[in-house]
Parts: structure tokens; sequence; C-alpha cells
């Protein structure tokens, strides 16, 4: 199934989807598998990894279209040989796949310097249930013909249709990327994080990062002209290329590993508050990525909620987040149309 | 069952004098920025707050009679004109900026406040509001909201979608939803990011909360002389393909330059110029210069006639209004104009530009291109005079081969104005019919009976709505 048309892909998820609806089953799409949610009912797990087709890409328009399961260090490979990138690094430096980076509505911790994730979804290519093989959204870096559906793709788990092609925005690489890195009293960092915020801006990342049992960690990272980073040497010292995001140590997951945002006010109330998860927070734009025990997750959730912030479980059991009930009459209408026997769950 | 007395119902809610019915009162909403198609709704209504918003749609949701809001009046595809008999709730009286929150770099505003007042009220802290579209001065934030706006500098910056957090929604039951979060973070469906841009066809935005963007602490304003347009076009290309996103990369062609060198603000552009363009370098300062003399560099590369460089902040503010008052400068060379506008891919716009260029000449007419060179967003100005109807039908027909240009080249049929009324019917050359009804199947999700600005953005058949005056072609 590696090498196919659309019009193959498209016939084999129809296949796929019959014997899903035959098993009573609910199918689950994975490309690497990272980023799963527990699941209450039985599924039909089907990985989208081999899909890895680069399909068009024309380095002058800034544009790529290739096969959702293909890996984002792949596209980047590719993208690399026109100095140009996907800029998407996750605090747990885990790979994704395109399809899998969409419906897990993954981001990363460049977002201050680069935007959001989906900011960077142009179209998708989708098989449904319901209408069949789609095209949503287009090609080109602006376009606002119809409604922007790709939109209602992302972060939704494939709950709509199984995302075969994605069509993302790429950014030129930059000349250089340089960090610089601080530890110590909480207060001291945020003052040092504002400072950071009035000599130059926008970072590339300006993160503060907590493990249990380890000091708080202030990380400046600066993507621009060799200028630039001279200039900030000459202000902050010497830095490093690729210093570590957290303190002690890589990544460790536990039992749920989040995402999230909270307003800027609300940031460094949250770093004193938390105690028992690993938390980033990415101090420009006030998101978040982190891991927990579930009583802790689920604490986090609330105190969110009551920051007006959000709370974002990446993979983990379901914690029950509610949705506004006029919110959900739109979902379960738009689900009776893309998925009306709830294949996709 | 319907509701013979919405009419008085509505006067009840809004007051006597905020429903408007008397046809000399309704004629100067018959039409928006798109004047080719005039139909006059069938009230206007002025609510003046969100509760008065849910009020009036739920009596005219109840009573099964169309409606839609409207700002300024100012969408250039036909989406603020009423059609099917509609209801217009000209949210002129929500204008208020309610809150500039610094600390969380947000500004709360109503509907119908204009887009270039939030940039004016947020300057002294520091911050300017991004999305900068020509019609700043004028078009309204609900505006923006319904249409997805752009304008020059959405090159770097992004477009609306990219620059609300949250908004308040009246549904077209009249319920009130709030969606997006002061951290402008998703959780669930991203329902803000479809909306945005649905047109006013899914609800009615009564409150927004926007983002704020730090002013840059540089800029450079470069004006590119230029003896031929392809050479201009091919300096774009050059410019991207060195890895330099410019805040703003806008282009103008002879006819245009023609224009606006008669208007208000010339800038004194030689007569015999082909092409100029207009390039914003910003961000922090050592990035500025060193991007600015690159652009340079790569300008001198292309035949460039002359570089200019903005020597001061009055150079620069004069550039822009030459460039931001193109498509009424049109006024002066040509009695009347239609503005298209489609998108390419960046690296086809010689291709583009030379195709455009054949049309103009089969249908005899004269074509003036205004447009976001560095996106491919083009904006061709097709000028034509009124009172010969035989040049109408040309340039109408014109403006629907340019998109399909378009899209051959693998582009979209609108890039900032929408589809509207104006290209319904163009929909179907970019989108396939299994596309649409994934497209249908939103609008049914929103609106199931069709109420909320009916006829627009979706090429669909016509519903069984009570109409008023029917929509009529001008000529």
């Amino acid at each position: 199934m590696k090498r196919g048309s659309v019009e193959s892909r498209a016939n084999h998820l129809a296949a796929v989807f019959d014997q899903t609806r035959h098993d009573h089953h609910v199918l689950c799409v994975e490309g690497l598998g990272h980023r799963r949610r527990e699941s209450t009912r039985p599924v039909t797990v089907y990985k989208t990894a081999e899909w890895d087709r680069m399909i068009a890409y024309e380095p002058a328009d800034l544009t790529v279209t290739a096969e959702s399961g293909m890996r984002l260090s792949t596209l980047n490979a590719i993208l690399a040989e026109h100095d140009q990138w996907i800029p998407l690094w996750v605090a747990d430096d885990k790979e994704d796949t395109l399809g899998g980076a969409v419906s897990a509505g993954i981001d990363g911790l460049w977002q201050g310097g680069y935007g959001p994730f989906r900011d960077r979804i142009l179209g998708l290519r989708v098989v449904t249930p319901g209408l069949g093989a789609i095209e949503l959204g287009s090609h080109v870096v602006k376009n606002v013909a119809g409604y922007n559906v790709p939109r209602i793709f992302v972060g939704t788990r494939g709950a709509l249709g199984v995302i075969t092609a994605v069509t993302l925005k790429v950014s030129p690489r930059p000349p250089i990327c340089w960090s610089w890195v601080w530890e110590g009293d909480l207060s001291a960092l945020m003052r040092r994080a504002h400072e950071l915020r009035e000599l130059a801006w926008p970072w590339a990342a300006l993160t503060l990062s907590y493990q249990p049992g380890s000091e708080m960690r202030l990380r400046a990272e600066w993507h621009g002209r060799r200028e630039t980073v001279r200039y900030l040497v000459e202000n902050l010292g010497a830095g490093g290329h690729e210093l570590p995001l957290w303190t002690e140590g890589p990544w460790i997951d536990r039992a749920v590993v989040f995402k999230g945002a909270l307003p800027r006010r609300a940031m460094g109330e949250l770093l004193e508050w938390v105690d028992e998860a690993a938390l980033i927070i990415e101090w420009q734009t006030g998101r978040i990525f982190g891991s927990a025990s579930r009583s802790e997750a689920q604490r986090l959730a609330i105190w969110l909620g009551e920051h007006q912030g959000v709370f974002d479980v990446v993979s983990g059991p379901d914690l029950g987040i509610a949705m506004n009930p006029i919110l959900i009459d739109a979902w379960t209408r738009l689900k009776e149309a893309y998925d009306p026997e709830g294949i996709l769950g | 069952m319907r509701q013979q007395n919405w009419l008085e119902d509505l006067k009840k809610i809004v007051g006597v004098r905020n429903v408007l019915t008397d046809p000399m009162a309704l004629l100067p909403y018959s039409y928006d920025g798109y004047t080719l198609v005039e139909s006059t709704p069938r009230a206007v209504v002025l609510p003046q707050s969100r509760d008065e918003v849910a009020a009036v749609v739920k009596i005219l949701a109840r009573a099964e009679i169309p409606f839609l809001a409207r700002g300024a009046g100012t969408s250039l595809s036909g989406g603020a004109t009423a059609l099917e008999g509609a209801v217009i709730l000209h949210l002129s009286r929500m204008n208020h900026i309610l809150e500039i929150d610094v600390e969380n770099e947000v500004v709360v505003v109503e509907p119908g406040v204009v887009n270039v007042h939030i940039t004016k009220a947020v300057e002294p802290y520091g911050y300017f509001y991004a999305p900068d579209p020509s019609s700043q001065q004028a078009c309204t934030i609900g505006g923006n909201f319904a249409e997805n706006s752009g304008g020059p500098h959405c090159l770097k910056y992004g477009v609306t979608v990219n620059h609300i957090v949250a908004a308040e929604v009246v549904t077209v039951d009249g319920d009130v939803v709030m969606l997006g979060n002061l951290a402008g973070e998703i959780d669930g469906p991203d329902w803000l990011g479809l909306l945005i841009g649905s047109e006013g066809t899914l609800v009615i935005a009564t409150k927004l909360w926007l983002r704020l963007t730090k002013q840059p602490a540089s800029s450079q304003t470069i004006l590119a002389l230029f003896d031929e347009v392809d050479e201009a076009s091919r300096a774009v290309s050059a410019i991207v393909a060195a890895g330099i996103i410019p805040a703003a990369l806008e282009m103008m062609d002879q006819l245009a330059i023609d224009a606006v060198e008669r208007g208000p603000y010339p800038v004194g552009y030689p007569a015999d110029l082909r092409a100029v363009l207009l390039i914003e370098v910003d961000g922090e300062r050592h990035e500025v210069l060193e991007t600015a003399r690159e652009v340079e560099e790569i300008l001198h590369s292309h035949r460039v006639r002359e570089v200019r460089l903005a020597r001061t902040s009055e150079e620069k503010t004069r550039w822009w209004a030459n460039r931001k008052t193109a498509f009424g400068a049109m006024g002066l060379i040509s009695p009347q104009y239609y503005v298209q506008d489609g998108v390419i891919p960046r690296s086809q716009l010689p291709e583009a530009l030379a195709r455009i260029a054949a049309i103009a000449k089969r249908y005899d007419i004269r074509i003036a291109n205004v447009f976001h060179a560095g996106d491919g967003n083009l904006h061709p100005l097709l000028l034509y005079d009124g009172r010969d109807p035989q040049m109408v039908q040309r340039v109408i027909q014109a403006g629907s081969d340019i998109l399909a240009v378009c899209v051959e080249l693998g582009g979209s049929i609108t890039g900032e104005h929408g589809v509207g009324i104006e290209k319904i019917e163009d929909m179907r050359r970019q989108f396939g019919e299994g596309d649409l009804k994934a497209q249908a199947a939103v609008k049914t999700a929103w609106d199931s009976e069709g109420l909320l600005n009916p006829g627009k953005l979706l090429p669909t058949a016509p519903r069984c709505h009570e109409t008023g005056s029917g929509p009529v072609k001008r000529d």
C-alpha cells in the first residue's frame, strides 16, 4: 500500500471503513503512535506511516504537499536542500508524521517566532466515510474561497475523516540559530524574560521549564542573522548552538502528556503553583506543554480552566473535558455528513 | 409558525428609530463595495448590544426571515448585500473599543469598530493590529472577521484568522456562544478558525478579542522602479527565494502608476515607468539593516532602474498612502472600475501577468494591476464605462477569465475579498462536487435553514424564503 494513486488510497480506505463497520469497531488512524488517547471502544488501528510520498514542492512558492504519513524529519531533510523548513519542535523531542501533527493538534516551542503550526496548514486531502475523497483548502499561501474546513481537522483526531495528504506553508531556514540559558529563582528568571523581550523581538522561543525536583530554567533561542546574534552575545554572553531545554536529563513521559495555553498574565502564577508536573511555558505566547500523573493533570486542567486557559490531552486517558452544548450540536451535524455511522469515533 | 408582527417586535427591541423600512432609507443598503449587483433589504435594524442582536435574530429566525450583519459595507464581493429579502443588522452602533489589555496583549472590541482605529488606540502602548486591508480607514472589524481580511502586511504577519484569539458570536437561533480564549489556543475543534472568513453565513460576531503585535524596533521601506514588469516579477521571486519574508511586498504596473500619480499622494514616479515594487522590511534593527542591504543587491541584479530608501517617516507614509489609495485613484482614469481578486503560486507571477494582458487585449479593455506580489495575490482593476452595456459584459467575462487563469495556474479564486455573490459560480472552478458537499455540510451544521446571509459563498439552489426585491445586475 506504500505506492498508490489518490484513487487507490480512497478505495483502500473505503474497504477499511467497511471492515471496521462490520467489526463494530472504531477506526483509529495512527502515524507513529506517540499521540494516542485511550479509548473505551474496541479499536481497529490503521497505520499511515508508509504513506510518505512527496506530492508537490515548489521552493519559490514556499509551499509543499506531501502524504500524511511522511515524517517531519524526512520532509525537513528535503526542504533543507533549498534552505527551507517546517519549524516545528515539540518539547518531548518526539517524531511526528504530518497527518499525526495535524490530527493531534500538535504544536511546538517556536510559536513565538513562527506562529502556530495550524496557521501553516493550507490544504488537506481527506477520505471520509460519508463524502468519500475530498480536497479542503488550497495549495497557495493565501486563500479565502469557501469555508476554512481544514481548521476543524486540526486536533480532532481524525474523527471526521482520514487525512491522506497535507499542504503546508514552509519557511526559509534562518542563517543562524543560537540559544542562551539561565537557571535559578523564578522571579529573577521572569524579570530576565521580560528584559529579553525588550532587548530583541521576536525570539524563536523564550521558554521557562520546570521538572519536579530541579531548578527552573529560562531558555532563549534566536533565529536570524549573524549580526543580531553578535549583538545578543555582547549583551547576554556566549550562549550556544543547541543548549538543552530541560535542566536534568531528557523528557520523561508520565501518564498524561498535555498541551495548552494560558493568558500571559497567569504565566508566573502557574509556574509558582505547579509542583508534580514537568512543564514548559513559551513566554511570548503562553503556550504550554508537559507531562503529569493523571491526578496532577486533572488538577492542572481545573486550574487552567479557572484562569481562562486551555488544557488538552496529547496522549493518555480522556479526562472528560466538556464541550459547550451548542457546539456539540454543530459537531453532531458535521459528523452526520462526514462520518454518519461513527466509524471514526 | 411564521410571525406576522415581526417588524413590530423588532421595534420593541431596538426602538422605532432603529428599524428602517422607508425605501429611501434602504437605498444606501442595496449594494456594497461590489456595485455590479443591487438588492434592497427588506428592512435594516440597528442593534447596539449583544443582547439586542440575539433578540433580533430570534425574532427573525422564528419568522423564517433571512438576515445578515453589515458593517461599513466595503465588501468587494457582495458579502454585505441582502439577497432573498433578507433583513440587515447594521452593527454601526456597536463601535466601542471595550478594553486594551496590555498585559495579555489583547484588545477587546465591538464589531462596528473601524479597523484603523484599533491600531491608533494601541499605538501609545507600543503595539499595532496587524491586518491592514486597503479599506482600513472605513472597514469594520466585524466585516474583517466575516471576510478573513488581509492587507499588504499580511505577507509577514498573517491575515485576520491569525489575529483573533476569541469571539463572542450569536448563532442563527439567537444563542450566544463564546469561542476561543484569551490564551489564543484551541481546545477541541477549531470552530473559531472555521467561522472567521465564513462571510457572515454561519454566525454574527458581537465581540472580538484581538491579538496585539509589538511594534517592530525598526523598519525600512524601499521603492524599486523598473522598466519591465517581467523583471519586477522576477525580483519578487528572487527576494523570496533568498529566504527573505518582507513585512510587505507590493507591486503596481504602469496604468496603476499613472492613476496614483494623479491622486492626492503622488510620489513623483517617472511617466515611462513600467512597474514599481514597494517593499517593507521590519524587525530587530540588525536584521532590518542586513535584510534591506540584501534586498537592494537582489534588486540591482534584476535591472532595476532606481532604488529609493525612505529617509523619513513622512516619506514612508506618503509611499504607503500612494499605494493604499490606488483603487480609488482608478476613478481618475476611468468612469468605473471592477476589482478582481485571485491568487496564483508566486512563481507563476510573470505568466499570470502576461495572460491578464492578453485578456485585456482580447476584450478590448484596460486592466491596471495593483497587488500583493509577495503572496501572489492579484488585484487586476478592470476599467470600464457603465454607460456602455457591452463593455460591462466584456468586463464581467474578462474578470471570470482571470479567475480561470488563477485556478489553472494552481491558485485560488479569492485571496481576501471573499466569494460573496460575485464568485459563487466560480467556486465550481476551484472545487469538485464532493468538496462543495463537504463545505455545504458546514453550512448545515450551523444554519440548517439557510437563514444567515443567503445566496453567498456556496453555489446552491435558491431557498423558499419570502422574497423582497430580487437582485438586479447593474449595467
